[in-house]
């Protein structure tokens, strides 16, 4: 990591008329600044700051791990690590569910793959399970790692995770709010935890992954 | 003998806060700064955490969030709500202090939430709280300025958004002279403190209190003085976040 990109909030990344403000930047008068400590990175007329740290950001058609929090008559609220709940409706959900009979599908601790239906200005998300590879979860184990070092887990077009994948014969679903799900061989389950905690913590490359699965 | 009557007798031994060679009772100028550390990223389970010593102060801070803002009723749909709680241990001061929220903790609170409400870009986390946890383990005067510096370092490592970073350092007149960043002997028996905190990008105040009493050109003297010990302490933070990136590579 090189020291010299590395911006902290409030610091100078350029003026108005060079660059456009991207993710973890802003625009004040004149200038575009800074509003998180991290990378800067400029790319096609915007810069970016990545957070070395920081939350989960809901966007549109994010597939994340959901963990249901809370049970209505007719909604679930869950748990995706962002600022606020997310509302799964019955009617986004892939079953015919009766009113007042949610919990007979989804209860409270159950987790599922889920997508980012909404997110508003005004704070509010909805999640839906209607589409293809959305589902509830009823095996294996759930790791969660920093929301930033999601793209180092996947790595250039999944290298990381295929690498972990082919080595340890498990089965890895990676939610974009830094939850990731693991399913196999109770060793090979193990070492994949090993692996995920190293790129979560660390930043660790796949020479690094391949050292630890051994 | 408590420390209270040593303070007192170091005081009244030499006569004077400041001495004929112009070295106050540490052996500091008048326009400096006590020994500053920060350390960036000390607790494992919080967002965000600092941990900073400002001469003998000692302060812990963890930032947790932003997280779904609890009762409902304290949610604000545009923007996220910033919740400070400032807390002295009972062994940070030489008499031991009562635990608990006092007037005084519960005022310091309120400042430090309104001062990173100014910086915090709060409009990205609707209806959403950022809890900071302020812990004092050893107090020697300047508090509330070691708190709003580690506070200010906490929210950065949490990757919270901001406008700016947060400093803050106090002045203050004593023996009739403007000095900078008090000590305790010099708060207790000195005339005026006037801590102060900015947002160093653009010199905007967004703390200032005054304790005692200055004339305006004390006044004007003891806030271009704090100013410039914001400005050192803003240094210190730049080199701290730096340095916690050393655990990263």
């Amino acid at each position: 990591m090189n020291n010299m990109n590395m911006v902290i909030p409030g610091e100078l990344l350029g003026s108005r008329t060079e660059v456009k403000a991207g993710t973890g930047a802003y625009e004040e008068s004149e200038n575009v600044c800074s509003a998180v400590f991290g990378m800067k990175d400029k790319r096609s007329g915007y810069v970016n700051v990545t957070s070395t740290n920081g939350f989960y950001m809901p966007n549109e058609w994010d597939q994340v791990i959901a963990i249901i929090a809370d049970v209505d008559q007719t909604i679930w609220i869950t748990d995706i690590r962002a600022s606020s709940p997310a509302i799964l409706r019955a009617n986004e959900a892939p079953w015919k569910v009766e009113f007042g009979n949610t919990s007979h599908f989804l209860t409270v601790g159950d987790a599922a793959v889920v997508r980012i239906k909404s997110y508003d200005e005004i704070g509010r998300i909805q999640i839906t399970m209607a589409d293809k590879n959305l589902r509830k979860i009823n095996s294996g184990y759930i790791v969660e790692i920093p929301t930033n070092k999601i793209a180092k887990l996947i790595g250039r077009e999944g290298a990381m995770v295929n690498a972990i994948k082919k080595l340890t014969k498990c089965r890895i679903l990676v939610g974009r709010n830094g939850r990731v799900w693991i399913d196999g061989e109770n060793e090979g389950i193990c070492k994949t935890i090993l692996a995920i905690r190293k790129v979560g913590e660390e930043g660790a490359s796949i020479d690094d992954v391949e050292k630890v699965i051994g | 003998m408590n420390t209270k009557e040593n303070d007192e007798e170091k005081k009244t031994e030499k006569g004077r806060l400041i001495e004929d060679n112009g070295k106050r009772l540490d052996g500091r100028n008048l326009d400096e700064l006590r020994k500053i550390q920060m350390k960036v990223g000390v607790l494992n389970r919080a967002a965000g955490s600092a941990y900073v010593e400002w001469g003998k102060n000692k302060i812990l801070v963890g930032v947790y969030g932003p997280r779904e803002a609890q009762p409902r009723h304290i949610q604000n749909p545009l923007k996220g709500i910033i919740q400070a709680t400032y807390n002295m241990a009972s062994f940070s001061v030489s008499d031991r202090k009562r635990p608990g929220p006092d007037r005084r903790s519960t005022e310091i609170s309120k400042i430090i939430s309104r001062a990173l409400e100014a910086a915090i870009l709060s409009e990205s986390f609707p209806r959403a709280t950022i809890d900071i946890y302020l812990e004092v383990l050893e107090a020697d005067a300047g508090t509330r300025c070691a708190s709003l510096t580690a506070a200010s370092l906490a929210l950065a490592d949490a990757g919270i958004p901001m406008k700016d970073m947060v400093v803050s350092c106090a002045a203050g007149k004593v023996d009739g002279r403007v000095v900078l960043d008090l000590m305790k002997e010099e708060d207790n028996y000195g005339q005026a403190d006037l801590p102060i905190a900015i947002l160093p990008k653009s010199g905007e105040i967004v703390l200032m209190q005054l304790d005692g009493h200055l004339t305006r050109e004390e006044f004007e003297k003891a806030t271009s003085l704090a100013m410039d010990g914001c400005k050192k302490v803003y240094e210190l933070q730049k080199e701290a976040l730096m340095k916690s990136l050393e655990r990263v590579i």
